[in-house]
Parts: C-alpha cells; sequence; structure tokens
C-alpha cells in the first residue's frame, strides 16, 4: 500500500519534498536484500514494497516521524548501508528511513579512543581515518562498506579483528536513541552532559533493553549517533601498493608485521593453537579459513577455484587452518611474539602454510600429481623451524609471499574482500549455528554444520565446500570464540534454496537439543517463538518490552518482537 | 546519607534458590519490600538504606564456586562468596580475577562486579560489564532468567558438553539484562550466581612506582601504556590515598607515609605468565620504561617508605574487616564518578576547592584514579576521612558532600554508580530515567525489591 495523500503531505512537512519517495520504481529497490528467498517462506526474492521512503537528515525530523507513525497506520523501519534481508520492510505499511544522508563523524577523541558516529558512516571511512592515527573500529565481516552504527546499535556481526577489537555489540560507549514513543533518550555518560565515554548508567543500564547479542533491527525506534571503543593499531599508517582489482600487492610489508595462515593438523589442535594464540595476545586480525576458503583466497573467479579444488591439495593441508595479522609495536615485543608463536605451532604440531609458492592453476596441478601419495604435504614443515624460517623469510618466491600477505593484509585489516568472495562461488550465501561463547562450543557448532551439509552435498544441492565452513575466529584474547557455518547454495534453484532452509532450521532444532547456544538466526518475531521457550521465555520479556516501549507499533517489530497480548 | 534509612524489620537467609522465590513471592502478594545484601558489613556507601518498611535478604552464606575452568579462564560463584575465597579457590589452576583495590574481607564479589566497581586492571576490561559473563537471577516478579550464553538452549550440564562454559554476557537474543542488573542496586532483580571471566596468574611479575608532582605530569604517561595495553594492574594515588591504603590504620605508618610520600604515585606492575614470562616480563618493562622515559618520568621498584611490590600485594588482596578508606578515623566521605583521563586533574581541583569552602584541608583529601574500561574511561574517587562519632564533623562531610556532588555535577562528572547525594544525577537525563522506570515496571512491577530507592 503506498503512502496515502495525507501522509505524504505531513512527511515532506517534516523532512522537504526531495526527501519523500514513493515511486514504485524505487521502493522496490528497497525490495531486494542478501538471498531473500531463504527468509520469504514462498521463496521470493523480493520483500515487501514499503509505503515510502523517507531520507531524513537529524534526530529531530525522526522524532516527528516517530510521533506521526504512532498515530497512525505506518510504522517505521531505518536503514544505514542496508545489505541483509533483516534490513527490509516486513510489510506495505512499513515507512522506510534511508539515513543516508546523516552521514557524519561528529568526534574522533583520539586521546580517549572514542567515536561519535552518525548512521551513515561506513566502517572503510572511519578506519581510513583512525588507522593514520594508530588506531582502528571493530568491522563485522558484511564488509568495510558496513554502517558502524548499524553493527554497533542494531544488528549483530562476526568481525576478522575480534581478537583485538572485540565484537561490535560490546563496544558500545553510548548511544543518542529515538524511542517509538518520538521520545529521543542519550544513554550514558554522554545522556548526562559527561561525554561519550560510558553507556552503563547512572544506576542500571538501559542497555541492557537496547540491543542484547542480535540487536532490535529497527524494532524499537531509531539510533541516531554511537559512540564506539576504538583501539590501538601498530600496523602500517599508510601503505603503497601495485596491481590492479582484485590483486593489489603491497609494495612492502610492514615492518613488525606479520600475515600467516596457519594450518593445523586438526581440529584438536586447531581449538588447541586458538586457545593458546589467544592467551598470549598474539593475533590482531584472525579468521578461520578451511580449505574451501583458502582455495576461495588463493584464486580469482571460479573456473581457478574449481582446479586448485581439483588439485586435491587443500582437504590434505587446509582443513584447520587459521589466517593470522599481528603487529608490534616495537622491536622487543614483535621478537617476543615471533617466538611464541613459534612455541605454539611446536606444541600443537601446526605450520605456517609457505606463501613462496604461487597458486597459478597450473602449478596447482603439478603439485596435485606430484604429491598424489603425500597425506600430509606440510610435515616436513610442521617438523622444521628451520623451513618455516626459510618459508618466511627467504628470497625463493618473495614476490609471491608478499602477494599473499598483502591479501591477508586486505582481508584482516581493510575488510575489503570477505563478502565479495563469499558470494562468488554461487552468488547465494547463508549462515547456519553462530552462537557466541566459546572457542570450543564455536567448534561443536562448525562440526554439527558440517556433517549436516554432507547430505545436500551430495544431492549436488549446495557447493561441495567439504563441510566444513565455519567461519570466525577468537575473541577477546581468547576470551571468547565464534563461528558460524556458512552454506553457498544456488538462489535461483528451488530445491537448493530449500536445502538452505532445511540446513538453517534444522541448525535451530539441533541448537536447542544439544545445547549449542542460540544461533545467529535466533531473532525476530518467528524464531523467537521457537527459541524463547528452550531460552527462558526471552520472547515473552522482549514483547513485554515492545508492548511498553512502542505501544502503538511505530516500530516495525518483524526482525524484534511482536507486543505481548496479556499486555 | 540522603536517605531517612529505617531498619529492616528482619534479615532472612533463605537457604537456596527455591525459598528465595518463594521469598519474592510473598512479598508480591502484598509483603514488604526486599532488600538483598551479599556482602557482610559494615557496609560503607550506604547501599543498603532504604526507608521503607523492608526484610533484608542476607545471601552471605551462599558460598559456592562450583566452576573454575581453566582452559576458558571462567569461574561460577554465588553471591556470598567473598574475594579471599574466590582467590583461593582459583590460584591452585594458575588464575586469579581482576578486583577492586583492596576490598573488604567480607566483601561479596558478586556484589562488587553487579555494582561495576573498578578493579586495578584495567586492560582486562574489554566492556563496562566486565569480568561478568552469564548470570541467573530472579526478577522482582518472581520470574526466573539466564542472561547470556546461560540463558540457554539447555541445561548448564548440556552446555559444558558442547564445550560451552557460559562465558558469553549478551543474550539470549535481543536482550542483555544482566546490564539492566548491574548498578541497579538491587532495584531490578536478585542474582543468584554469576560466571567470571578469569585471567592467567602472573608467573612474574615487577611492578614499579611512577611518580609525579601532579595528576598532569602522570596523566600523559598512563594514556601512551594505556593505549598501548602494556602491563597490568595500574592506578594513581596520591600521597594521602596511598598512605591510607598502606598504613592500615596504623597513625605513625599513617604519618610517616604522608610526609615522606611524592604528590602523587602510580602503580605499573609489569608480568609475564605462563609462556615466556620473563621474556615478556622483559620485553614489557623496556616498553613501558621508554614511555616514561618520553614524559620525563621513571620506573621506580621503591621509594623510602613504599615499595612497588608492597602496594601491588595490598592492592591486589583484601584489606580486613573495615574498609582501608575508615581505618585511619572510623570513616570516610567517598565522593566517586566516572570521567575521562584528561579531566581528571580539573574535576580533582574543584573538588579540593569544594573542600576549602568546608573547611576541609587539601593535605586531608585522598585521591584515586583508575583507568577503567582500557582507558576508555576512568573512576575518579575523592576520599576525607573522618570521626564519625563527631557529630558536627560528620553534619559538616554531609554538607560537603551535597555542595562537591552538585558541583560536580555541574563540571560533567558521570555518577554512574549513584549513592548518596548522587542519585541527583537521574535528574540530569530525564529520558533516560524514564525508561529506567519503564524498565523497573516490568521487571518489578509491584516494587517489591528496594522500594523507594531513586524514587522507583
Amino acid at each position: 500500500m503506498t503512502l496515502d495523500d495525507k501522509a505524504y503531505e505531513t512527511l515532506t512537512g517534516i523532512v522537504g519534498e526531495p526527501w519523500v519517495e514513493r515511486a514504485a520504481c524505487v521502493l522496490d529497490t528497497y525490495a531486494y536484500y542478501q538471498n531473500p528467498e531463504t527468509m520469504n517462506e514462498d521463496g521470493s526474492q523480493w520483500l515487501p514494497r514499503p509505503a515510502a521512503v523517507v531520507l531524513p537528515d537529524s534526530a529531530e525530523e525522526i522524532q516527528e516521524i516517530m510521533r506521526f507513525c504512532s498515530s497512525s497506520k505506518y510504522m517505521t523501519k531505518p536503514i544505514s548501508t542496508g545489505f541483509h534481508t533483516a534490513a527490509a520492510a516486513s510489510n506495505d505499511n512499513t515507512i522506510i528511513l534511508d539515513l543516508k544522508r546523516m552521514d557524519r563523524i561528529i568526534d574522533v577523541d583520539e586521546k580517549n579512543q572514542i567515536a561519535v558516529v552518525e548512521p551513515y558512516v561506513r566502517a572503510i571511512d572511519l578506519q581510513t581515518q583512525l588507522l593514520k592515527i594508530g588506531l582502528n573500529c571493530h568491522i563485522i565481516s558484511s564488509g568495510a562498506m558496513h554502517s558502524l552504527l548499524a553493527s554497533h546499535a542494531a544488528a549483530w556481526g562476526y568481525g576478522v579483528t575480534g581478537a583485538s577489537t572485540s565484537y561490535s555489540g560490546r563496544n558500545v560507549l553510548g548511544v543518542e536513541w529515538v524511542l517509538p514513543s518520538g521520545d529521543i533518550v542519550t544513554l550514558g555518560s554522554a545522556g548526562s552532559g559527561s561525554g561519550w565515554f560510558s553507556c552503563e548508567g547512572p544506576g542500571p543500564s538501559m542497555r541492557g533493553v537496547m540491543r542484547g547479542f542480535h540487536g532490535t533491527f529497527g524494532g524499537l525506534g531509531v539510533f541516531t549517533k554511537c559512540a564506539i571503543k576504538l583501539y590501538k593499531y601498530d600496523g602500517p599508517r599508510s601503505w603503497d601498493f601495485e596491481g590492479q582489482s582484485p590483486n593489489y600487492v603491497l609494495k612492502e610489508i610492514p615492518k613488525r608485521s606479520k600475515f600467516t595462515a596457519i594450518a593445523f593438523p586438526s581440529r584438536e589442535a586447531e581449538k588447541d593453537g586458538g586457545y593458546k594464540m589467544g592467551e598470549a595476545e598474539l593475533n590482531y586480525g584472525e579468521f578461520r579459513t578451511p580449505m574451501f576458503f583458502t582455495a576461495l583466497g588463493l584464486t580469482n573467479n571460479n573456473l581457478e577455484l574449481k582446479e586448485a579444488l581439483d588439485s586435491g591439495l587443500f582437504p590434505k593441508f587446509a582443513n584447520h587452518v587459521l589466517s593470522c595479522a599481528f603487529f608490534a609495536a616495537s622491536d622487543g615485543e614483535f621478537a617476543w611474539k615471533e617466538k611464541a608463536l613459534a612455541e605454539i605451532l611446536k606444541e600443537t604440531n601446526a605450520a605456517p602454510v609457505p606463501f613462496n609458492l604461487t597458486a597459478s592453476v597450473r602449478s596447482l596441478k603439478v603439485a596435485g600429481k606430484l604429491l598424489a601419495g603425500v597425506k600430509d604435504p606440510l610435515a616436513p614443515i610442521r617438523k622444521s623451524t628451520r623451513l618455516q624460517r626459510f618459508a618466511e623469510s627467504s628470497g625463493f618466491g618473495a614476490d609471491q609471499r608478499r602477494a599473499t600477505q598483502s591479501r591477508l593484509f586486505w582481508l584482516l585489516i581493510r575488510n575489503a574482500v570477505n563478502i565479495q568472495a563469499a558470494h562468488r562461488p554461487s552468488q547465494g550465501m547463508a549462515t547456519m549455528m553462530g552462537a557466541f561463547d566459546t572457542w570450543d562450543l564455536a567448534h561443536t557448532q562448525a562440526a554439527y554444520s558440517a556433517k549436516a551439509k554432507q547430505k545436500y552435498i551430495e544431492q549436488g544441492l549446495i557447493i561441495a565446500d567439504g563441510g566444513d565452513l565455519g567461519a570466525g575466529g577468537t575473541f577477546e584474547s581468547g576470551h571468547l570464540g565464534y563461528l558460524e557455518g556458512i552454506i553457498m547454495y544456488d538462489p535461483s534453484n528451488p530445491a537448493s534454496v530449500e536445502a538452505v532452509r532445511d540446513l538453517v532450521e534444522g541448525g535451530l532444532r539441533a541448537a536447542i537439543d544439544e545445547a549449542m547456544g542460540l544461533p545467529i538466526a535466533g531473532f525476530g518475531v518467528n524464531a523467537n517463538k521457537k527459541l524463547g521457550p528452550a531460552c527462558y521465555n526471552y520472547d515473552r520479556w522482549v514483547s513485554r518490552i515492545k508492548a511498553t516501549l512502542d505501544p502503538n507499533m511505530a516500530s516495525d517489530p518483524f526482525f524484534y518482537a511482536e507486543p505481548d497480548d496479556e499486555e | 546519607m540522603s536517605i531517612a534509612a529505617t531498619k529492616p524489620s528482619e534479615s532472612i537467609a533463605p537457604a537456596n534458590v527455591d525459598a528465595l522465590r518463594a521469598l519474592v513471592r510473598d512479598a508480591n502478594e502484598g509483603g514488604m519490600s526486599l532488600v538483598v545484601t551479599s556482602s557482610g558489613g559494615p557496609h560503607f556507601k550506604g547501599g543498603l538504606a532504604c526507608a521503607e518498611p523492608h526484610r533484608l535478604v542476607d545471601l552471605s552464606s551462599w558460598k559456592r564456586v562450583d566452576l573454575i575452568d581453566r582452559r576458558n579462564r571462567v569461574c561460577r560463584v554465588e553471591p556470598g562468596v567473598t574475594y579471599d575465597e574466590l582467590l583461593t579457590a582459583l590460584e591452585p589452576h594458575g588464575m586469579t580475577i581482576p578486583m577492586p583495590l583492596a576490598p573488604r574481607s567480607t566483601k561479596s564479589v558478586l556484589a562488587a562486579v553487579m555494582d561495576r566497581e573498578p578493579s586495578t586492571w584495567p586492560n582486562k576490561q574489554w566492556d563496562g560489564s566486565d569480568p561478568v559473563g552469564s548470570t541467573e537471577f530472579i526478577f522482582g516478579s518472581g520470574e526466573h532468567f539466564r542472561t547470556g550464553a546461560a540463558g540457554g538452549p539447555g541445561s548448564i550440564e548440556a552446555q559444558r558438553k558442547a564445550g560451552g562454559a557460559q562465558k558469553f554476557s549478551s543474550g539470549p537474543s535481543h536482550t542483555d539484562f544482566h546490564r539492566v542488573l548491574q548498578g541497579a542496586q538491587g532495584t531490578m532483580g536478585i542474582v543468584t550466581w554469576a560466571t567470571l571471566r578469569a585471567e592467567l596468574l602472573p608467573s612474574v611479575e615487577d611492578p614499579h612506582l611512577v611518580i609525579g608532582d601532579s595528576l598532569e605530569t602522570l596523566i600523559p604517561y598512563v594514556y601512551d601504556v594505556q593505549r598501548a595495553l602494556l602491563g597490568e594492574h595500574s592506578f594513581i594515588l596520591n600521597r594521602q590515598a596511598a598512605a591510607m591504603l598502606m598504613a592500615g590504620g596504623d597513625p605513625a605508618r599513617f604519618a610517616s607515609l604522608a610526609d615522606s610520600l611524592p604528590t602523587f604515585v602510580c602503580l605499573q606492575n609489569i608480568a609475564g605468565f605462563e609462556r615466556l614470562p620473563e621474556e615478556r616480563l622483559s620485553y614489557q618493562r623496556d616498553d613501558i620504561q621508554a614511555h616514561a622515559s618520553r614524559h620525563g618520568l621513571k620506573l621506580l621498584p621503591a621509594l623510602d617508605v613504599l615499595s612497588a611490590r608492597d602496594l601491588l600485594s595490598r592492592s591486589c588482596n583484601t584489606c580486613g574487616d573495615l574498609d582501608w578508606r575508615s581505618e585511619r578515623q572510623g570513616s570516610c566521605l567517598s565522593v566517586f564518578f566516572l570521567s575521562t583521563l584528561d579531566r581528571a586533574q580539573e574535576m580533582t581541583r574543584l573538588f579540593i576547592r569544594c573542600a576549602h569552602d568546608h573547611d576541609v584541608r587539601e593535605r586531608d583529601i585522598g585521591i584515586y584514579v583508575q583507568p577503567i574500561v582500557q582507558n576508555h574511561g576512568c573512576h575518579i574517587e575523592l576520599m576525607i576521612p573522618f570521626d564519625p562519632r563527631l557529630s558536627d564533623v560528620s553534619a559538616r562531610m554531609k554538607r560537603l558532600e551535597e555542595d562537591a556532588v552538585a558541583r560536580l555535577l555541574d563540571a560533567g562528572a558521570f555518577f554512574s554508580r549513584p549513592y548518596g547525594t548522587a542519585d541527583r544525577i537521574f535528574a540530569k537525563n530525564p529520558a533516560n530515567f524514564a525508561l529506567i522506570r519503564q524498565v523497573k515496571s516490568l521487571f518489578d512491577p509491584n516494587r517489591v525489591l528496594h522500594r523507594g530507592k531513586w524514587g522507583l
């Protein structure tokens, strides 16, 4: 239902005529997001066409819009950069608040390591400023183009520098929040005029109803400012590169930097290695790169990927790989980290993947044939620290090594390639499991996902990725761990889409039955109904909160909660 | 100090969670309000003061530490576990826990972390709610809940079998209710256990003192070291606070320290852990020394009257039954709030001027500055010991507190843990307080938990 004329008049009165749109051709651009067919029950690739799109420029304008919605049949759904289907309207009474005009970096407090941003500040925009002054922010793996406010205040996501920059939901130092009622509340110290350094208090922290693990996805008002915690960055503050897309190669590997991929001989060894590296506070960035991801990351197109996999090499050495980056502020620190890593490799019988060898299809084919009878091609390197050092520092294959290290720089520091790569094989990417807790639990989930996928791989319904695409890493120096199970599928094939739905749904049931934690898909009205009874009826609590804070349903409830009937 | 407190009608020690829930149900059916305590007395900050008729629920006998998980660096504690008990339990596993500056021996660990008390180990605190992992609690309504990874699915035992350790604090799903309970001073729910993030016990330590004649001389150094996440325990005391902490109530020792310590002293612990400890300590010491030198400062193992090792030991252990702030004169006015380190000097000067207006000399004021959350903020505490038997002095301290809180609030001090007259901070953010009221109406609809506190 398109916005009626009276409502149009009201909204243009608030934001100005250029900033309200109700033409179908424009509205439909807000009805298509990442792989909606797996979430739509009818498998459609389209989501509901919103009633209108409005582009406000301030919290005050949003306040007026929320008040209007509180007294009308319309509801709002804010988006910033928008990517996941959860950014969409759930019905045609929903007005999309496209926040891209609110794109200001309000403050970077270098001394106290705090940035205050508006909704459309993309991670890459802020990070580009921050790295120059030796700071960084947590960037989730949907890529550096995502809205930092969205990932910190309103949604979820795993980022590859979690080992050193935590998790977005834990990095919030304050928010300005337009409640569904239209009231504007600023949480924490900023709300008392003390600066944006703490989101807790005074007294009980209302951050506790603001987002949780998953976020409210625009279902409980609109966040208009967010203060985020910044972290030290000891990597290069500038860099020169050569080459062209997608292969930009650093002209030199920065001093006191290490980019490596560590191949563990087993899942148990990989788990141990994650804990040990975490305790040693080694890694700045870290991404679990199982066999298929390793091959994906070393190739530029699907043909190369297929031929790389056909070489048979990757399953032999890359089932349990952690791609890592670390930096040091001093030579002493770097030497200690190198030594600590060497110890950990020895203790876990792991080896750095030698980057000296070109990953060209031809060389992989040759190597595949030569090593056909070899069970563990990295065995000599596992046993010899001298060989490891040779691979990492000799002139042999130095250019190739630098090219691969550069890939890890873009991946682990600049977050430049994550999502593009994940969609390359089949255009469809979905995910399952993904509960946060320990690194051991993360692996339990990854192992479950790998096993559950086999049936569909054998049926040819999803990409034959070996099963285990457990993506994630450790967080906060090994205190936490996270892996979600990536599934690559064909969005144009209904059977493939159905397979994904089965997997996600099965994962959700298994999470309940086998106590594997609340999955990444465990949010919104439908999932809450399934999971709530197994999780202390949290669904009823969020419904009560919704009923209390949004009695007139001014915010689209679908990806958060509908009001509790009893209220 | 601002509440006309009534005595509890009785003190009840429920034996278990079922008995506790029965108490909460009774309260909801027309019984008296409930005020919960987990620590032994004396209660220093007045958090238990309740103007309404109430029963005191005493959980100090709940003493179980039933999970110590070295691999995941986590433990689970009940409300009555004290720091001594927890440190003793963790030590054989090679672990310890960040703790407040020399807490009372009867101080409940759970009470401290749920009150967001600052720890002396700032770079281990990633989030303002740390070290809290998961919690179990009872809402004022009597309903039962678990937060974080413990929130499910599955039983604790099944979660552990799957590899979980109830360490993640957020969730389930859209909820983060442990944050609502933290800082709530018992108004939102009653926590029955919490998992806590533990840390490796240092295997070698080389603590140092860094001294300065003003906060301004030390703060740039602290910024550099904290930003680099170098070192371990770290905080700043002025000479009065350091003397109060170290004297242990001995007047002669206090006088000696107060006469001879430098104006400000910063503790800088440096440590190595299980992996390559000496080598870690060595490079960290070099790097920290370089930062100190850049600011014209030195790392000193000891001064004539105080060694860094003694200060570290005193700060990382309990201080005895009486809070160290009160050991000297029997009581202590303590005004504490959050800010950022670059405002610490301004805030402390403001307090000193205010104290002067109330006839308190600067030399009688203790200052404690504690970086928190990896130095994204800091706890600033201003202390004036006094003899509570002297009614005119007590009255003067009360007037000073009211005046100082008002002036500090105007200057931007953030009283995130409002005790005494600091509760006037709620008026600075009425929208937030309205939200707190709405959440209170959900969590504790009949206002059975600490009725009347903050007007809730």
